[in-house]
C-alpha cells in the first residue's frame, strides 16, 4: 500500500495552515500536508526530503515571490515536472496568466468557504496524485 | 546787329518751344526774358516777367538770402546742373507755392553777361515722395502697433530691419543687431538651434516657425514664436524674408503648468489603480478567510441549533454582499482608455449576448426584452458587454412590482454617433434621483427589496465616457426609466 499523498504548502500567512488543515480532514481519503511559510523554506524542504506529490504556492510572498520561486524550480531539471500549483487570493487575469506562463501547472483563486477548499483540493489531488 | 537780332530771333523760339520754363536773369537780378512755360509755371500774365526782380519770384522768407546767393553766383558763375537733388520753392503770382528745381547756366543776353536759369516743376515729385513718406509712416505704424517682433532680412538671410518693438524689448538698437547679431540676444542654449533653423530655410525658401528664448532688456528671457515667410518677385526669386516674433511665453508657462497637472492627474490615477489593486488583495483577503471560518464553524455547529445557523448564514450573506462590492469596485476603477485595441461591434449581437447571459433572471421575472435595429459602433467589446448588461440588469430589477417588466432597446444614429434607448416600464425615480443615480454607490431605492452595489450606472457611465460619449436617464416615477447612452459609431 503506497503512502498518504504529500503536499507541500507555501504560504506565510498561518491563518491559511488552519483551513488547509480542515480542508484536509474533510477530504475523504488520507493525505498529509506540511505548510512551508516562504520560498527559501521550500528550496530547503525540497532539497532535503521526500519529494512532494503537489505543491500549492501562493504568489505574494516575503523574501522572494511565488513567481520567482516557480522559475528556479522550473530551471532545475529535478523539478521540471513537479506538480506546481499556484494557490492564491488574487484574481487578477494577469496574475495569473503570468504563473502560467512561467511554468505553474493550474492558477487557482483561493475559494471563500471550506466547502470548495476541499472540492478544489480533493480535484488537485485526484489529478496528480491518483489514489 | 541784324545777324544778333535773327540769332535772337531763334533763340527766343528755340527756348520758347522748350517744354521746360527758363528765365534769363541778368546781373543785376532782373528778368530780361521768360518763355512761354515759365510764364505758366508762375502764372503770369503774359509778357509780364520781364523787367522784374527774380528774387520776386522767391517767398518773402527766402528772398534776402535768395539775393546772397544770386550775388554769389555772379561772383563764381559756373553751370549748375540740374538734377542735384536740392529742391527750392518758388512763389507764383497768384500767391501759392510751387517745389522747384533750378539749373543755373551763364550765358549773356544782348551783350551782357546773365545766367540762363531752367526750372522744373517739382510737385509731381514731392507729392510722390509725400505719398511715399505717409504710406512709410503708415506702415511703420501699422508694424509698431502689432504686438509682434518683426523683421524683415535679405535673401541670403541677414537680417536688415528689426521693428522698434525688437528694439523696445531688447533694448538694444536695430544697428547693433542686424546681420546675424540678432541672435546675441537668443539664449545660448537656442542659438545653435534657431541659427541652424534659419540657414536651412534661407537654403530651401520654405516658410518657418521656430521657438526660442529671447532676452529683454532687463536680462529676463522670454520664449518667442518666430514665423518667417520669403517675399518673391514675379520669376519666383526670393527678394526677402518677412518674419514676426510673437511671445508665447505666457502661453509656455500655461502648457508647462498644464503639463505639470496633467502629470499630477496621471499620478494620481496611478495611485487609484495601486490603491484598488491594494484593495483588491488586502481587502478580500481577510474576507475571504471570514466567510471560510464561518464556514468551517458551520460544519460544527449541531444539528437542529437552528440560530446558530441562522446567525453563521447572517455572516455569509454580508461577507457575500461585502465581496461583490469589492469586485463592483475594483471594475470601475479598473476601468481605463482602451481606444488603441477598439474594434468594430456589431451592438445587436453583443445585447444578444447579454440578455443570454442574463437569461435567468429574464425568465424568473417573465421580462420581456425587444431589441430593434442598433447598427455598428466602435468600442471595448468587454467594457460595452459590461455596459449593457448592467442597464438591462437594471431594468429588470427595477421592475414595477405585480407586472412582468417589458424592456426596449432601441438605437438612433446622430453626428457619427450610436444613441442607444434602453427603456423600461419599471418603478421610475424622480428627476432628482434621476439626476443623482449615476453617481457611485448611489442607491434610489430600497435596498431590501432592490439589492445591488450602487455601482452599476456609474460604471455604465463610466464605460460610455471612455468612448467619448456619455450617459443620460430620463425617468417618471411609477412609470419608467429610459437610459440613453452615446458611443461612437463604426465608420
Amino acid at each position: 500500500m503506497s503512502p498518504a499523498p504529500l503536499l507541500l504548502m507555501v504560504d506565510d500567512d498561518p491563518d491559511e495552515t488552519v483551513i488547509l488543515a480542515g480542508a484536509i480532514g474533510s477530504l475523504g481519503r488520507p493525505a498529509r500536508h506540511e505548510v512551508l511559510a516562504d520560498s527559501l523554506a521550500l528550496e530547503e524542504r525540497l532539497a532535503s526530503g521526500e519529494r512532494p506529490d503537489l505543491v500549492l504556492i501562493d504568489l505574494s510572498m516575503p523574501r522572494r515571490d511565488g513567481l520567482a520561486t516557480i522559475r528556479a524550480l522550473r530551471a532545475d531539471h529535478r523539478w521540471d515536472s513537479l506538480p506546481l500549483v499556484v494557490f492564491t487570493s488574487s484574481r487578477s487575469p494577469e496574475d495569473l496568466a503570468r504563473a502560467k506562463a512561467i511554468g505553474a501547472n493550474q492558477c487557482i483563486t483561493k475559494p471563500d468557504s471550506l466547502r470548495q477548499t476541499v472540492a478544489v483540493l480533493r480535484l488537485l489531488l485526484d489529478t496528480y496524485a491518483p489514489a | 546787329m541784324r545777324r544778333l537780332r535773327a540769332s535772337e530771333a531763334m533763340f527766343r523760339s528755340v527756348v520758347d518751344s522748350s517744354p521746360i520754363a527758363k528765365l534769363i536773369v541778368d546781373h543785376g537780378g532782373v528778368i530780361r526774358f521768360a518763355n512761354h512755360q515759365a510764364e505758366l509755371l508762375f502764372r503770369s500774365t503774359a509778357g509780364s516777367l520781364p523787367g522784374r526782380m527774380v528774387d520776386s519770384l522767391v517767398p518773402a522768407a527766402a528772398r534776402a538770402r535768395h539775393a546772397g546767393h544770386r550775388a554769389g553766383y555772379h561772383g563764381d558763375s559756373r553751370a549748375r546742373q540740374m538734377g542735384s537733388g536740392a529742391t527750392f520753392t518758388a512763389l507764383r503770382d497768384d500767391g501759392s507755392q510751387v517745389p522747384v528745381e533750378i539749373g543755373l547756366t551763364p550765358t549773356d543776353f544782348a551783350g551782357q553777361p546773365a545766367v540762363l536759369a531752367t526750372i522744373l516743376d517739382r510737385s509731381d515729385r514731392v507729392r510722390v515722395e509725400q505719398q511715399q513718406a505717409e504710406t512709410e509712416r503708415r506702415l511703420r505704424e501699422l508694424v509698431e502697433g502689432i504686438p509682434h517682433l518683426v523683421w524683415t532680412s535679405l535673401p541670403d538671410g541677414a537680417c536688415d530691419f528689426l521693428s522698434q518693438q525688437w528694439v523696445d524689448y531688447t533694448g538694444i538698437p536695430a544697428s547693433a543687431q542686424l546681420g546675424d547679431r540678432w541672435l546675441e540676444q537668443v539664449h545660448p542654449d537656442d542659438r545653435a538651434a534657431t541659427m541652424a533653423a534659419w540657414r536651412q530655410v534661407v537654403d530651401s525658401g520654405e516658410r518657418f516657425a521656430v521657438e526660442y528664448r529671447l532676452r529683454r532688456h532687463d536680462g529676463a528671457y522670454r520664449w518667442f514664436t518666430t514665423r518667417g515667410v520669403p517675399l518673391r518677385d514675379a520669376g519666383g526669386t526670393i527678394t526677402r524674408w518677412f518674419g514676426s516674433s510673437t511671445d508665447v511665453d505666457d502661453q509656455k508657462n500655461l502648457e508647462s503648468q498644464l503639463h505639470d497637472r496633467s502629470a499630477a492627474l496621471e499620478r494620481s490615477n496611478r495611485d487609484l489603480e495601486n490603491f484598488a489593486f491594494a484593495a483588491s488583495h488586502d481587502l478580500r483577503e481577510p474576507l475571504r478567510k471570514i466567510r471560510t471560518f464561518a464556514s468551517m464553524l458551520a460544519e460544527r455547529i449541531p444539528e437542529g441549533d437552528a440560530d446558530a445557523l441562522d446567525l453563521i448564514g447572517r455572516i455569509d450573506r454580508s461577507g457575500s454582499r461585502m465581496q461583490s462590492l469589492i469586485e463592483g469596485l475594483l471594475g470601475y476603477a479598473r476601468l481605463r482608455n482602451t481606444s488603441k485595441n477598439w474594434e468594430a461591434i456589431a451592438l445587436n449581437e453583443l445585447v444578444a449576448e447579454v440578455v443570454e447571459d442574463l437569461a435567468i433572471p429574464i425568465r424568473e421575472c417573465r421580462a420581456e426584452v425587444s431589441v430593434g435595429a442598433l447598427g455598428s459602433i466602435r468600442g471595448d467589446r468587454g467594457q460595452l458587454s459590461s455596459l449593457f448588461q448592467n442597464l438591462v440588469a437594471n431594468a429588470i430589477k427595477f421592475r414595477a412590482p405585480g407586472r412582468a417588466p417589458r424592456v426596449g432597446i432601441s438605437a438612433m444614429r446622430s453626428g457619427g454617433r450610436v444613441l442607444v434607448d434602453c427603456c423600461d416600464d419599471g418603478v421610475g425615480m424622480t428627476p432628482e434621483q434621476a439626476a443623482r443615480a449615476p453617481e457611485l454607490f448611489a442607491r434610489m431605492h430600497d435596498p431590501a427589496r432592490y439589492p445591488g452595489t450602487g455601482l452599476g450606472l456609474a460604471t455604465a457611465r463610466r464605460i460610455a465616457e471612455l468612448h467619448g460619449g456619455g450617459l443620460a436617464i430620463a425617468s417618471q416615477l411609477g412609470v419608467g426609466t429610459t437610459v440613453t447612452v452615446s458611443l461612437p459609431e463604426a465608420p
